[in-house]
């Protein structure tokens, strides 16, 4: 293959350029002008952000009104999920109970996951939803394995969406 | 295609017919897809649920071909609009009912109410009445769950009870949209093929205890196989993940066991998910430490333990017959004899034979004896502790053992080796009817990377006999085919799973 060289000429300082001044004061203006404008900078974490309605945070578990937990245990958000950030082990619930099956183990490993919302694209129950939450940390990867109780803490109630067990 | 025979046309094609064959059997046949719930090649035709409708030339209904008797030619459509129609018609039908409650049911991904509603269904209902309430989660026996609310109503599991154990546990009631299976003794199936109902129903409404909330069937995979829990050798189809075995299924075989498979037999897979199983070689040092080996390793002190030790060889009845060959050679070759050693009983008229060793057979084929009291023996290999049990295993006192359970190693041992269970090892068996039959392993059941056992015996062979030629599985199938018992024989091919012809 050749190669093409072209060659660039530089434009020469002029003697404005090489003074110096000029734009060492044309940038004091501009540090002028925003020092008189409103703040845009958030003080955060004291301060946060309003993220818009389409945000995908972290997923999270939701129980419905009733305060029952909402997963079934179906497994179609571990299958579905690209990065195989969930793991799931389902049981059987309790007899009398009518929906019959729910996770013993719901373990959400954030470290993996890459919020593309397809568990929640997937669920049947409209039990995995994205939350708002952007501050996923920890100080150890442990830290970033979610199990199941913490999940349905930081999902809490969500009233809409499917009930088809409410009447079974 | 023989000229006298009557014929008839499905899609355009003229097929012949045996008399007494239904449309949807000479479809099948030909390889036409006709979808069907209540018809099963096994048992009588109930006609009842009209999802194999096809359109008849001059006939101004669509037709269930499962019941149609063909008359000779007959022109029949299976994808015309009429058919397809009345077969969505059907669709919606069922549907009408039916709970959806596909997330909580193990039958997802195997359901025939899945699959024709995808193909056929509709996304949603005409109907807007509320849906019929019916008993949920009720027990049929101890193995079995039953579903009114997913029941289609097709009566095959009736049938079979009816028909095949002919102990007509099971029955229809009430009418309509609130008919119901319900269960005619006190109770309790005293049936020992009730499991098969299971398999046969098309949806979810029969499923498993054993296996209910396992896993999903999309995270399994599945390995044609044989069930060894007796001699008769049952065509099966084992699922596994993530190391566990966690069901077994039949897969039909005319010659073999039609259908079905003993629920003794289905269930009989404890010892492969056992807690103490044994994933790596080890070795016993002077000092009476057992510690892990590399399989090389093992091989090497396997062979010094036997050249010191010389003797028999005791192996479970349930080893393919390569394992079995293998064995003979080897105890040939250190002076010795092999014997097999095997459980009995339980047997019935149905499929379970007494015989219990898988390969007993097979090892009759091959000369060997069957151990029936404590012998000394320098190699002992044991999957199941019901086919060797202790008093054998201890009375051998072996130095080299493959055993699939830590539990089953004698005190004697020397070196020990991982024994797949059979659901992890590849061979032949020869069942009951001297049929000979494959067995594949499961990639997702037991310990990983396990030695497959008859590979470590032909190196130890190697080890002892410096003129011993590798021989591997193609060379060891023709010394098996060079054996007198097995000359007539014939061997299938691996990969076909075991629809060999018998010898
Ligand atoms: S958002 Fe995507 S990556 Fe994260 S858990 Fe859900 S499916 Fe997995
Ligand atoms: S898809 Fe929904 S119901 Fe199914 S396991 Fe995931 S969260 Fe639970
Ligand atoms: S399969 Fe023909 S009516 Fe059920």
């Amino acid at each position: 293959m050749t190669v093409t060289v072209k060659p660039v000429r530089r434009r020469k300082a002029t003697f404005l350029d090489r003074l110096y001044l000029p734009a060492i004061l044309k940038g004091l203006s501009i540090t002028f002008k925003r020092m008189f404008r409103p703040k845009i900078t958030m003080q955060f974490p004291e301060e946060r952000w309003t993220v818009r309605d389409q945000y995908r945070g972290m997923p999270v578990l939701v129980s419905d009104d009733e305060g029952r937990p909402k997963c079934v245990a179906c497994s179609l958000c571990e299958f579905v999920c690209p990065p195989k950030a969930i793991f799931i082990v389902p049981e059987e619930l309790e007899v009398g109970n009518k929906v019959e099956r729910g996770p013993a183990v719901f373990d959400l490993n954030m470290l993996r996951c890459i919020y593309c919302a397809l568990c929640e694209e997937a669920c049947p129950e409209e039990a995995i939803f994205m939350s708002k939450n952007y501050m996923v940390w920890g100080a150890n990867r442990s830290d970033m394995l979610f199990h199941k109780e913490k999940l349905y803490e930081l999902g809490g109630i969500r009233t809409e969406g499917v009930k088809k067990w409410k009447d079974k | 295609m023989a000229d006298n025979k009557p014929t008839i046309t499905i899609d355009g094609q003229v097929l012949a017919y045996e008399p007494g064959q239904t449309v949807i059997q000479v479809a099948h046949e030909a390889g036409f897809d006709v979808p069907h719930y209540c018809y099963h090649p096994g048992l009588s035709i109930a006609g009842n649920c009209r999802i194999c409708m096809v359109e008849v030339d001059g006939w101004p209904k669509p037709q269930v071909s499962c019941k149609l008797q063909p008359s000779p030619g007959m022109v029949v459509h299976t994808q015309s609009a009429l058919a397809k129609s009345a077969r969505a018609g059907t669709m919606e039908m069922l549907l009408v009912n039916h709970p959806l409650d596909c997330p909580i049911c193990d039958q997802a991904g195997e359901c025939h109410l899945q699959d024709y509603s995808y193909q056929l269904g509709q996304g949603e209902a005409s109907s807007t009445t509320a849906k019929t309430k019916l008993p949920k989660n009720v027990a049929f026996g101890e193995k079995i769950v039953y579903d009114a609310e997913r029941c289609i109503k097709c009566t095959l599991c009736v049938r079979f009870c009816e028909e095949i154990t002919q102990t007509n546990e099971l029955a229809m009631s009430g009418r309509g949209d609130h008919e119901i299976v319900i269960m005619t003794s006190k109770g309790e199936f005293d049936t020992a093929y009730s499991m098969n109902i299971i398999d046969l129903c098309p949806v979810g409404a029969l499923t498993s205890r054993d296996f209910r909330f396992k896993s999903r069937l999309w995270f399994m995979d599945f390995t044609e196989s044989l069930c060894t829990g007796c001699a008769r050798g049952c065509n099966v189809v084992t699922g596994g993940r993530d190391g566990a075995m966690l069901r077994m299924e039949p897969r039909a075989n005319a010659e073999v066991n039609q259908w079905w498979l003993c629920d003794e037999g289905r269930l009989d897979y404890a010892h492969v998910n056992g807690a103490d199983r044994i994933a790596s070689p080890r070795i016993k040092t002077a000092d009476g430490v057992w510690v892990q080996a590399t399989v090389d390793d093992a091989i090497t002190a396997a062979a010094v333990a036997l050249r010191e030790a010389g003797g028999d060889v005791l192996l479970d009845g349930g080893c393919t017959l390569e394992e079995m060959l293998l064995a003979r050679d080897l105890a040939k070759v250190m002076g010795g004899k092999a014997r097999y050693a095997a459980a009995t009983g339980g047997g019935d008229k149905f499929l379970r034979v007494d015989e219990r060793g898988a390969n007993a057979k097979g090892a009759e084929g091959l000369g060997l004896a069957r151990a029936t009291k404590a012998a000394a023996a320098a190699v002992v290999i044991v999957e199941r502790d019901a086919h060797v049990p202790a008093a054998l295993r201890d009375g051998a006192a072996p130095v080299v053992v493959f055993a699939t359970d830590a539990a089953s190693v004698p005190a004697s041992a020397r070196v020990v080796f991982p024994h797949g269970s059979w659901a992890e090892r590849d061979g032949l068996l020869v069942n009951t009817d001297g049929r000979i039959q494959v067995i594949n392993r499961n990639p997702a059941v037991g310990p990983d990377n396990i030695p497959a056992t008859a590979d470590v015996l032909e190196e130890i062979l190697g080890e002892l006999d410096p003129a011993y030629d590798w021989r591997g599985r193609g060379g060891l199938h023709a010394a098996l085919r060079s054996e007198s018992a097995f000359a007539k024989a014939q061997f299938p091919a691996m990969q076909s799973a075991g629809v060999g012809v018998g010898a």
